[in-house]
């Protein structure tokens, strides 16, 4: 961290003796600094304590140096900054500082608030500064963001809400008066809005305080909501803001108005920047010679603008105009609002011509030729939506036509499958038939090199793939309860391609790899076929296919060591797929080449690590650094202090869309799964191995500033995986071992660290109280207390998990290992709710609610351990305790399950102990049974450790690994010669044999994945389980 | 398709197409929000259909101090690229060249003379994109680099600077031809453990203009008012808003 200790202060510290004082002067403020970084907690809240006492009598501290130091001994003390520091410094601001050459002292104070979230102080500072410096323009609009800012953050209940939200609306309105009502820039006064921040400030309160969708429109229609006008004066952001706002209150008139005169305007400045950097040529066509004319008059016409505009403001215009006119995101917008309007057919008709015209009069640079034809779809896209009669022959025509022109001119590049995919998804059956016919015959055309055949070839078989993934390839006849595909199978032949070297030389000048392609459809149909489907609650080992997983593997690995990388959709890919089978070192490697780190590990980070610790707990050690310390210190560093430091910045500079931007980033962070399920994991991998977390639940420096009542946030980031999957289902559904973080499961899981903290909780050995009776009542009250507390925020989850779990049509949040494990964790709350409410007598009955919760958890525990013995019964014995590599998690939330039971069970017993004599009866039972429960699943966790040992360092493993995969290819018993030619004889297995590399290859991959079964085995060998 | 727009602090969740790839690095987050903060309108990104950020560009306004003028490495005000990065798919298809033509945009906004940035000397791919978009190298910077990328064993690598007049510069001033024949050193780095080493560096440094100084950790000790950070940039403590400032290595 860095600190900011005024010199003259430090050499104070070094000076003097360290004796106690009271004192708020200087001198007491330096000793009590210095104290605060002793080792003694009676040192370290010295200036705490100091603090408190100014407070408390109503002193005030005159010099903000001093207050700095405060601030800096209080840091990290957790204590209410608004009720400490915070208003140390209001009080400061109000009675001691005086406007004149000290101004940046009291900013200094705002800004020192603000950093640490107290708005309270914050506001009122401001208030004061923007009262005292009526000709700056800072304080003023300081004063704006604070209003603005408490308001969203005060409860409903708190009246000032609303009176400072107005109070926000009201200055924001003034602030555009005054600028309104000045002609000249140079002349706004200080408080009038001036730069293209405050603009954008203005907007944001003024729609955000404007509750209901009519009175925002009401606003939209006001004259200060001119766009274009906002985009005359060079502010695009403003303009593009107020687009978005049109578009989200659906006004869709005036946004298709909007796109005419920003495209005839528009277009003016675009033609003349080209002709300012281009000169006549010297031999034109008749209709270049037009378009020349046309844009003399143009230029003549802006010319004589100039004398309006100023040469600044006409080149802001200008840019501004440009910009916009080619931006892809108002594109869509209008496009979008001409179909919802009545006459939409002359709309689009109108769009269609503006494209016409700027692919036809503006030399426009590739990326923007593109564009034009990516608006022709969505336009004639939008025209079918809009018709209708959605059979009109004639569009489906234009659409198909249109598509594979699209295909065919841009095979090469490496976002056309993407591109297209949302214009695919809406074809008919038929259409995508004849789509694909026609892919098929472009890249059969003998016009064509290889290499564009056999990308337009890949590029149909991707396509076909997403098809596939739609439920309109299949059709289900009356009666019959299987589907039907629509589409006859056809192979794809690519094994000659492989040892062409000018095509191999060919793709490696290119940026797409078709091969790598190939591999990616051809894998992930064997997954499916291998029983991954795209709503899996965990891996069922009854249902999966190993030997197909096999397959895919192996295939996936010879592509990926043959030739280099185009991307990094392989290796995630493959990461994730080896985790799934439990080859944690092997995807470990993987996930390493992709450096991700510092600010990608909140969205990519849970692609690797969620659920880690219930597959390879061997990579936690019960003390020092942990897997998930760099997701740790990325959270505190960010929302501790990279960002407090520059909302001070941004406001610093008056960039308050920033400021704003930067409080709801550090709320984002606060309530990120990604923050709170590695947190857990860290939690569950220490236990594992008998470990303590280095915090409680409770008092962790993250956790704790959670607010309960928000959503948690999953901001996982799939794009690295490769989709082909027809929307919304993606390859991650299929190849990750459960379903992807949730503000659920985060909730589950928080919540359920926090009552593992309370149960945990042991008094130290040397704490013997005087009446041990009357404490252990007190402590029954207060568990029972958070006990209760805890239970009630984990009902509302829970009861969702419940609600999914009956329901097929809500998409499961959890593994189903990790739906026995939270039953289970609610049962022993509700448990440990009853065992400290009850009536504390020897022969007090059972609660009614409790007679059966015991024997429920064990019914858990025994379906999780019964679960976990199933295998698909076609795998030969030989192979079948490897098949158990590929159920880790399951195993891993079965350990936890009675780990917590196990934690529930001491913590009754030490309930128990000071009261013996008092405590019911049955509560004394229920601990033997718990015991027995926990003690039982143990065992079992601990014998399939020692198979998975056994199985990994067998010495007959790869032979009969490889045999179960490829049979008589690996003993030679079978030719790859000789091909079979039908499914039957086993025509694939021989094609991804070949794919896999033969012998060699296949024996590489499974080498590795023995490697990686040995080392997990091991890690597995050092968890606790006694 | 792409769409450009400014920079928003949630964009760090979607960046994974540029960062995954290995010659993009990815920072700790005060690298990136330090930007967002000071120079907002120079933080640009491209975004795709799906809201995915296929390039991205960072850039600066800045000078150097004043009493820095008489040194012959003195900036005038200009805009700086710190980072510009297309993901692998998505190259060649014009991204980069928009992403710098809006960055060029908000340095006339600026009013800066001109445009730099750094580049690897063996990152031709680069130096031929800024090349084409009308950057030339106005000198060598030797052992720029740290590490050389193709040679863990090698001492560092030499940096172009290059650069292109921004509209004000209408002479021509601040590029010149042949930069590639105009060689700088590196700036050494000094580390200081030693707190009576500062003394010494503060004379070094007079002597031997600019130096790179790595302060560690020193209760008490005020930092220099200037400083070359690691970028090679000239950083002075007003860009930290705090005049007593300690650094932590
Ligand atoms: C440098 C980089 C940003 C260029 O982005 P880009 O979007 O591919 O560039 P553009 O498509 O706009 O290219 C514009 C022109 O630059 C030139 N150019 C770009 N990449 C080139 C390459 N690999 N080889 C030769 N010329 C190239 C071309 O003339 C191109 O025009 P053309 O495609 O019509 O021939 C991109 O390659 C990249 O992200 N590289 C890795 C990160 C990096 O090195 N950043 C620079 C650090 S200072």
């Amino acid at each position: 961290m860095s600190s900011k200790i005024p010199e003259s202060n430090l050499r104070l510290e070094s000076g003097r003796v360290s004796h106690w004082s009271s004192d708020c002067d200087v001198a007491g403020a330096v000793e009590n600094a210095a104290r605060s970084q002793l080792d003694t907690p009676a040192d370290q809240r010295a200036a705490l304590l100091a603090v408190e006492k100014v407070i408390r009598e109503s002193d005030v501290i005159k010099d903000s140096s001093t207050i700095d130091l405060y601030d800096w001994a209080c840091t990290g003390l957790g204590e209410d900054y608004s009720k400490t520091i915070g208003a140390l410094r209001l009080s400061f601001v109000k009675s001691a500082w005086k406007p004149g050459n000290a101004n940046q002292e009291a900013f200094k104070s705002f800004y020192a608030c603000v950093a640490n979230g107290d708005w309270e102080n914050a506001q009122k500072i401001a208030a004061i500064m923007d009262q005292k410096l009526p000709s700056e323009s800072r304080p003023h609009f300081s004063n704006i963001l604070a209003y603005y800012v408490l308001s969203s953050r005060l409860p409903v209940t708190d009246p000032r809400k609303a009176m400072f939200r107005t109070l926000a609306q009201r200055l924001t309105e003034k602030a555009y008066g005054l600028r309104d009502n000045t002609p000249n820039s140079k002349d706004y006064p200080p408080r009038a809005i001036a730069t293209e921040e405050e603009m954008r400030l203005w907007l944001k309160i003024q729609v955000e305080t404007r509750q209901s969708d009519s009175e925002a429109r009401a606003f939209l229609d006001k004259p200060e909501c001119n766009a274009l006008k906002h985009l005359s004066e060079g502010h695009v952001s403003v303009f593009k803001e107020i687009m978005s706002l049109l578009e989200q209150h659906q006004v869709w008139e005036a946004l298709f108005h909007i796109s005419q005169e920003l495209f005839d305007r528009g277009l003016e400045y675009l033609i003349e920047a080209q002709s300012s950097t281009e000169s006549e040529p010297d031999s034109m066509t008749d209709s270049e010679r037009k378009k020349h004319e046309a844009m003399k008059v143009i230029q003549e016409f802006t010319a004589s603008r100039s004398e309006e505009l100023s040469e600044v403001k006409k080149a802001a215009e200008a840019r501004a105009f440009r910009s916009a006119v080619m931006d892809w995101s108002l594109w869509k917008q209008f496009i979008g609002a001409a179909v919802q309007l009545q006459d939409h057919k002359r709309a689009l008709k109108q769009l269609q011509n503006f494209v016409t015209k700027v692919s036809k009069s503006a030399k426009l640079p590739s990326i923007y030729k593109k564009q034009m034809e990516l608006a022709n779809l969505l336009i004639l896209f939008g025209r079918s939506q809009s018709n209708t009669s959605t059979s009109d022959e004639n569009i489906s025509e234009s659409r198909i036509n249109h598509l594979v022109a699209f295909v065919v001119a841009n095979y090469n590049l490496v976002s056309c499958f993407d591109d297209l995919k949302p214009y695919l998804e809406q074809l008919s059956f038929d259409e995508t038939k004849v789509f694909l016919e026609r892919i098929g015959q472009e890249g059969e055309k003998e016009t064509n090199d290889t290499f564009q055949n056999l990308m337009l070839l890949t590029l149909r078989l991707r396509f076909r793939y997403l098809f596939t993934s739609s439920p309109k390839s299949l059709s289900t006849s009356a009666g019959d309860a299987s589907s039907r595909c629509n589409f006859c199978q056809n192979i794809v032949q690519d094994g000659p391609c492989f040892s062409n070297r000018d095509l191999r030389a060919r793709i490696d000048s290119e940026d797409v790899d078709p091969f790598a392609d190939m591999t990616i459809i051809g894998t992930t149909c064997l997954l499916k076929m291998a029983g991954f489907g795209d709503e899996r609650r965990g891996s069922t080992m009854e249902s999966i296919n190993l030997k197909l997983v096999l397959w895919a593997l192996s295939w996936l690995n010879a592509k990926y060591s043959r030739t280099p990388q185009k991307n990094q959709a392989l290796p995630v890919f493959m990461a994730k797929l080896y985790l799934l089978v439990g080859c944690v070192p092997h995807a470990k490697m993987l996930w390493d080449t992709l450096g991700v780190k510092n600010v990608t590990l909140d969205s990519l980070g849970p692609l690797f690590s969620d659920r880690l610790s219930t597959i390879a707990p061997g990579m936690w050690r019960p003390t020092g650094s942990t897997p998930m310390y760099p997701y740790h210190k990325h959270y505190m560093d960010a929302i501790r202090q990279n960002i407090p430091r520059n909302i001070r910045t941004s406001l610093e500079l008056g960039n308050f869309t920033s400021t704003l931007g930067l409080l709801a980033f550090q709320d984002r962070l606060t309530h990120s799964c990604t923050m709170i399920v590695s947190n857990v994991e860290d939690r569950r991998g220490i236990r594992a191995v008998g470990g303590k977390p280095g915090f409680d639940a409770k008092d962790d420096p993250l956790l704790r500033l959670i607010d309960n009542q928000k959503e948690f946030v999953n901001v996982t980031d799939n794009a690295a995986l490769p989709n082909h999957e027809c929307d919304p289902a993606t390859l991650a559904d299929i190849i990750s071992i459960g379903p992807g973080l949730s503000d659920t499961r985060a909730k589950l899981s928080l919540f359920t660290e926090q009552f593992i903290s309370l149960i945990s909780y042991k008094e130290p050995k040397d704490f013997k109280p005087i009446k041990p009776a009357q404490v252990a009542e007190l402590e029954r009250s207060y568990i029972a207390q958070t006990a209760q507390s805890i239970h009630m925020n984990f009902a509302t989850p829970f009861l969702r998990c419940l609600n999914a779990a009956t329901d097929n049509e809500t998409v499961p949040v959890l593994t189903d290992s990790e739906f026995h494990y939270f039953t289970t964790i609610n049962f022993l709350l509700s448990h440990a709710v009853l065992a400290t409410e009850c009536q504390w007598n020897k022969s007090a009955p059972r609660d009614k609610r409790g007679s059966t919760i015991v024997a429920k958890i064990a019914a858990q525990i025994k379906y999780q351990t019964t679960s976990l013995a199933l295998v698909r019964e076609d795998t030969p014995e030989t192979t079948r305790a490897l098949c158990h590599f590929s159920n880790l998690h399951a195993l891993g939330m079965l350990r936890e399950s009675a780990l917590a039971v196990k934690l529930t069970a001491g913590f009754l017993e030490r309930l128990i102990a000071p009261a013996k004599n008092d405590a019911p009866k049955w509560l004394a039972e229920d601990v033997k049974a718990l015991q027995s429960a926990a003690t039982e699943a143990n065992d079992f966790v601990k014998k399939r450790i020692k198979a998975l040992s056994d199985a990994a360092n067998t010495s007959g493993s790869l032979d009969s690994i490889s045999e179960y995969a490829f049979g008589g290819l690996i003993d030679g018993s079978k030719s790859v010669n000789a091909t079979p030619a039908t499914a039957a004889d086993g025509e694939l297995e021989t094609m991804i044999f070949v794919a896999a590399g033969q012998h060699a290859g296949f024996e590489n991959t499974i080498g590795e994945i023995l490697d990686s079964w040995q080392e997990v085995a091991k890690g597995w060998n050092t968890v606790k389980l006694d | 398709m792409v769409t450009f727009r400014r920079f928003r602090p949630d964009d760090l969740n979607r960046i994974s197409m540029c960062n995954m790839d290995p010659l993009t690095e990815t920072y700790d987050s005060s690298f990136y929000l330090q930007y967002y903060a000071k120079w907002p309108g120079m933080f640009i990104v491209a975004e795709d259909d799906s809201g995915n950020i296929v390039g991205y560009v960072m850039g600066k306004l800045e000078s150097s101090p004043a009493y820095f003028k008489q040194s012959p490495h003195y900036l005038p005000w200009h805009a700086h690229i710190t980072a510009l990065t297309v993901a692998p798919a998505y190259r060649r298809s014009g991204i980069g060249g928009v992403l710098t033509k809006r960055l060029e945009e908000e340095g006339d906004v600026g009013d800066a003379w001109f445009m730099d940035l750094f580049v690897r000397k063996s990152n031709t791919r680069a130096i031929n994109f800024y090349k084409k978009s009308g950057y030339s190298v106005y000198r060598v910077v030797k052992n720029y680099y740290g590490d050389d990328v193709n040679d863990p064993t090698a001492d560092g690598e030499d940096a172009y600077d290059m650069r292109k007049s921004m509209k004000r510069d209408t002479k021509g001033q601040h590029v010149r031809e042949n930069g590639e024949k105009h060689a700088k050193m590196r700036t050494k780095r000094t580390s200081l453990e030693d707190p009576n080493a500062l003394h010494n560096v503060k004379k070094q440094s007079r002597r031997n203009t600019p130096d790179v100084i790595m302060l560690r950790r020193l209760p008490g000790w005020r930092m220099l008012k200037n400083w070359i950070n690691a970028e090679g940039d000239i950083q002075s403590t007003h860009d930290t808003g705090t005049t007593w400032y300690l650094l932590e290595d």
